[in-house]
C-alpha cells in the first residue's frame, strides 16, 4: 500500500492535537490549584442530578495524579475518552512526524459508530445518576 | 455521473464518454464525496494570490469560486485590518464570512485569530469579574452566586485566569470542535458534506469572535453564548452544506447533553433579574 506523504493540513493539525495533549500533561501536576478556573457542572448545582458528561473534569484530574484505577471505577467514558484523546494526540504527532498522511474518517459514517454514540452517552448517563456521580 | 462544477459547460450527448480517472483524493483530507455528490469547494488561493485593500470590495481570487475571508488574507492588508475586518463580517454577515471559509490545510491562522479573541475576552472577563464579581455573587445567590463564587476573583485569580488563558482556549478550541464534528457525524451531516474536521476547526475559530460581546459587564457572557450557538448553526449550514434542521440539531445535541444545565442557568437568571426588578418595584 502506498504511503500518502502528510500535507501542510495533516501537519498543523497533528501538531495542535499533540500540542494540546502536551500541554495537558506539563499542567497536570497543577490541574488541581487551577480547577477553580473551570465552572461546576449547572444541572448539578441546581437539581442535584448529573448530567450526561458529569465526571470529565473529574476524570481529568485522576488520571493527572496517575490513578487510572479510580478513574475508569468511578468515571468509565470520561477515562476512556480522556485516553483515545491523550493516545491519540501522541500518536498523531509520531505518525506525521514520520512523514505519513493522517488517516480520513470513513464516509458515510457507520450507523454503529452513531448510534454507538448516542448508546454510550445514555449509558453513561444512566451510570452517573445510579452511583451518584 | 461525474461531478461537475457549477456552471460548467454540459457534456455533449453523442458518443461514449472517455473513461476519466477518478479525481484524485485530497491527500490527508477529508474523503471525496460520494459519486453523485457535492463538488468539494474551491480550494483558497496562493499566498499573495488576492486580498484587497483597507475599504475596498473583495476581488474574485483566481483560483477559487469566490472571495475568502479578510482574514485568509492578513498578509496583504495587515492583521489588524484583517481582524476588524473578518469580526465586522462575521457579526454583520455571518452567512457570507462562513460561505467564504475554505479547507486549505491552514490550522494555524484561524487558531491565531481564536487566540486573539479568546484572551481578549478572557482579559475583560476578568476585569468584570473583579469589578462586579462579589456584587453579582450576593446579587444572585444561590447556585447561580455559588457558581459565579467558585469561579474565584481578586487579583490573584485575574492574573492566573489570563495567564491560563491561551492554554484553555487551545485546548478549548481543539475539544470543542472534537465535539461538535462527533455531534455532526451522529447527525448524518458529515455524510453528505464536503468538509472535514478542519471546517468544523474553522468554524470553532472564527466563533470566538463572540468574545467581543463580554465588552458588555454582566449580561455580555449570556449574550455571548447565545451568540455562539447561532454562529455554529450558520456556520455548520454554511461550511458543511446542512440543512437547518440538522445544523441545529447538530449543535444544541452537545449543548443539551453537557449542559441541560444552561438552559437552567440560563432560566434561574432570568429569574433572578426577575426577583430583583420585582423586589425594586
Amino acid at each position: 500500500m502506498p504511503v500518502v506523504a502528510a500535507t501542510r493540513g495533516d501537519r498543523q493539525l497533528a501538531g495542535l492535537w499533540a500540542g494540546s495533549v502536551l500541554a495537558l500533561i506539563v499542567l497536570s501536576p497543577l490541574v488541581s490549584r487551577l480547577s477553580w478556573l473551570l465552572p461546576v457542572c449547572p444541572l448539578k448545582t441546581f437539581t442535584g442530578v448529573p448530567c450526561p458528561t458529569c465526571g470529565t473534569t473529574r476524570a481529568a484530574f485522576s488520571l493527572a495524579h496517575f490513578d487510572v484505577v479510580g478513574a475508569i471505577t468511578h468515571y468509565p467514558l470520561p477515562t476512556l475518552l480522556w485516553t483515545a484523546f491523550i493516545l491519540g494526540g501522541l500518536a498523531a504527532g509520531v505518525w506525521v512526524g514520520s512523514g505519513r498522511s493522517l488517516p480520513s474518517l470513513p464516509r458515510p459514517v457507520p450507523m454503529w459508530f452513531r448510534v454507538g454514540i448516542v448508546l454510550a452517552l445514555a449509558g453513561n448517563w444512566l451510570f452517573n445518576i445510579l452511583t451518584g456521580v | 455521473m461525474t461531478d461537475q462544477p457549477p456552471g460548467s459547460p454540459p457534456q455533449p450527448p453523442s458518443g461514449p464518454p472517455p473513461a476519466a480517472p477518478p479525481p484524485p483524493a485530497p491527500p490527508g483530507g477529508a474523503a471525496p464525496p460520494p459519486s453523485g455528490g457535492a463538488p468539494p469547494p474551491p480550494m483558497s488561493p496562493p499566498p499573495g494570490g488576492g486580498g484587497y485593500p483597507p475599504g475596498g470590495s473583495p476581488p474574485v481570487p483566481p483560483m477559487s469560486g469566490g472571495p475568502t475571508l479578510p482574514w485568509d488574507d492578513r498578509e496583504r492588508i495587515g492583521i489588524p485590518n484583517a481582524l476588524i475586518e473578518t469580526a465586522k463580517l462575521i457579526a454583520t454577515d455571518p452567512t457570507e464570512a462562513f460561505r467564504r471559509v475554505r479547507e486549505d490545510g491552514d490550522f494555524i491562522g484561524p487558531i491565531i485569530y481564536a487566540l486573539i479573541f479568546g484572551v481578549a475576552g478572557a482579559i475583560v472577563s476578568q476585569l468584570w469579574n473583579m469589578l462586579f464579581g462579589n456584587a453579582m455573587t450576593a446579587m444572585l445567590g444561590g447556585g447561580l452566586g455559588d457558581m459565579m463564587a467558585s469561579t474565584g476573583s481578586g487579583m490573584f485569580g485575574a492574573i492566573v485566569g489570563i495567564l491560563a488563558a491561551p492554554i484553555y482556549v487551545l485546548i478549548g478550541l481543539f475539544v470543542g470542535a472534537g465535539i461538535i464534528h462527533l455531534s455532526t457525524m451522529v447527525v448524518g451531516i458529515a455524510n453528505q458534506s464536503p468538509n472535514g474536521f478542519e471546517g468544523t476547526f474553522k468554524i470553532a475559530a472564527f466563533v470566538q469572535t463572540v468574545q467581543v460581546a463580554v465588552l458588555v459587564p454582566v449580561i455580555g457572557p449570556f449574550a455571548a453564548g447565545i451568540w455562539a450557538i447561532v454562529l455554529w448553526v450558520i456556520g455548520i449550514m454554511q461550511v458543511h452544506r446542512a440543512d437547518s434542521t440538522k445544523a441545529v440539531i447538530a449543535v444544541l445535541l452537545p449543548v443539551v447533553l453537557c449542559c441541560v444545565c444552561m438552559a437552567i442557568g440560563g432560566f434561574m437568571f432570568g429569574a433572578g433579574i426577575a426577583g430583583l426588578a420585582s423586589q425594586a418595584q
